[in-house]
């Protein structure tokens, strides 16, 4: 049930330097003819973040030491999900040329989509390197736990992007609403506020995937040790994923090249 | 040993229109216990391949001809492994470099240069060859100065050239043309009928679709004409 979709991740995982290669030449071809080239990304990223950081801070009256690390952090690491969800799932469709003359296991579309958005994530690292100069995190030593978390959610995101991006392409619904639902999903996942403040409605919040994600990554990036319970769920989440895509690819694999 | 086979091979492509498309429709369906769905909702297949049968080997140039429709894209596309055969099989072997329509996997804001390194890279060459025949490559392509400037200002023919030039490199096995290649001035398909001629002396094999008679003539020792998905191998009489 597995071979066709572990064969075409396979085959997008050997070609890793090439989607290197152009994840790195697209983003010098955007950037072409600027002076600060990617990071006016990191620019506009640190006044977004920042800026809600301090305002937060002001409107719920809590000290802004502590509010500034956990929304900034909070915010780049809703940037890196949602960036990487909505262009993941626009994969496949946005390569359609390059599909129907090239032969690519499908795989190396999101896996490219989505090392983009890596690179871009690992540039805005910079804003939390200055963040720590000034408001060091609780505990160096849970960094390292950043590691596995962002090892676990590559392979999550990975899987649940090529999902989408398989489904979007022959229900052309799918990619807008997914573009339309993800403001919803920020004021639903803990970036802006803790779950325990939510207290009535905090199932919601429960029941929102992008929770654990945002989760794992932030708490190790601000000196904490994540949950190990958020780390279950989302094994649990990827294994189900993989589960779905490997039926879905196994069924329909010589017919999305007619469905982008 | 360079070759390619196929064995009745049909090619059902289905066609999608934005209403079979869409998640409304299939809410619609549920809704309406399917009465709109299913006249909205009749899946159209086109046969684009019949039952074609083709056993090409080293020292082959094949000439496709036929007219818009008869499935000439389709049977090179089945042949690079881009389209799956619906029944029937497809054995290939050999180093195969597709080239079908013309502009694609490049980045119009980079310079030539980086579209060469680009675009090797989409056809899985090694970092070394781009990098070993880089000047042969830009030589070859005749672009000159223009290898330097980004590629959106390039004319259609300059593009062929960057990407034909490209696609020859470090001499594959299989080489795959289709239509667009007339798009060339006649310094370059002169340049290339002599690329082409090393090519086949190297004993591989190329596969090309084309309208225009003469490039046929020139460049193929073998005929095939399409005709509602069939193939049918004439001769150069015929052509």
């Amino acid at each position: 049930m597995f071979k066709a979709l572990n064969e075409d991740i396979l085959d997008g995982l050997k070609k890793f330097p090439i989607i290197m290669f152009i994840s790195l030449t697209d983003l010098r071809s955007k950037y072409k003819r600027t002076i600060l080239g990617p990071f006016w990304i990191v620019l506009g990223l640190a006044a977004g973040s920042i800026g809600l950081g301090f305002l937060w801070s002001v409107l719920w009256d809590v000290p802004t030491v502590e509010m500034l690390p956990r929304i900034t952090v909070g915010f780049l690491v809703w940037i890196l999900i949602s960036a990487a969800i909505v262009e993941g799932s626009n994969s496949l469709i946005s390569q359609e040329m390059v599909i129907k003359n090239i032969n690519l296991p499908f795989s190396f579309f999101p896996l490219l989509s989505l090392c983009k958005q890596v690179i871009n994530f690992l540039h805005s690292l910079v804003i939390i390197l200055v963040l720590y100069l000034f408001l060091p995190p609780i505990d160096y030593a849970n960094i390292i736990w950043f590691l596995p978390a962002l090892f676990l959610t590559l392979i999550n995101m990975f899987l649940l992007t090529f999902l989408l991006a398989v489904l979007s392409s022959r229900f052309r619904d799918i990619q807008p609403l997914i573009a339309a639902i993800m403001p919803m999903l920020f004021f639903l996942s803990p970036v802006l506020f803790r779950i325990q403040q939510t207290e009535s409605i905090s199932w919601i919040m429960w029941l929102n995937p992008l929770t654990y994600v945002i989760s794992i990554l932030r708490d190790p990036l601000l000196g904490q040790k994540p949950e190990m319970i958020f780390f279950m769920v989302m094994i649990v989440f990827t294994t189900v994923l993989y589960v779905l895509l490997a039926i879905l690819i196994k069924k329909k694999i010589n017919n999305i090249v007619y469905w982008v | 040993m360079a070759f390619i086979k196929l064995e009745d091979v049909t090619l059902d492509i289905p066609i999608f229109d934005s209403i079979e498309r869409s998640l409304r429709t299939h809410a619609i369906n549920v809704f309406t216990g399917g009465k709109i769905l299913n006249s909205f909702n009749k899946k159209m297949i086109i046969r684009a391949l019949n039952e074609v049968n083709l056993d090409i080997r080293e020292g082959d140039a094949v000439g496709l001809v036929g007219p818009n429709g008869s499935g000439k894209s389709s049977l090179l596309r089945v042949i690079s492994g881009i389209y799956k055969p619906t029944t029937g099989s497809v054995s290939v072997t050999g180093e195969l470099r597709p080239l079908i329509s013309l502009g694609v996997g490049l980045e119009a804001n980079l310079t030539g240069i980086d579209n060469i390194r680009r675009l090797g890279a989409l056809y899985g060459y090694k970092r070394e060859i781009i990098d070993d025949q880089l000047d042969q490559i830009v030589s070859f392509s005749g672009l000159g100065d223009f290898i330097e400037l980004p590629v959106r200002t390039y004319s259609s023919g300059m593009v062929l050239r960057l990407m034909f030039s490209t696609l020859v490199t470090g001499n594959p096995d299989i080489v795959i043309l289709d239509e667009f290649f007339s798009a060339g001035d006649e310094d370059f398909v002169k340049k290339s009928e002599k690329r082409m001629e090393t090519l086949l002396d190297n004993a591989k094999i190329l596969v090309f679709a084309s309208h225009s008679k003469s490039l046929v003539k020139n460049y193929c020792n073998r005929f095939i004409r399409m005709d509602s998905g069939k193939a049918i191998e004439i001769g150069l009489e015929e052509v």
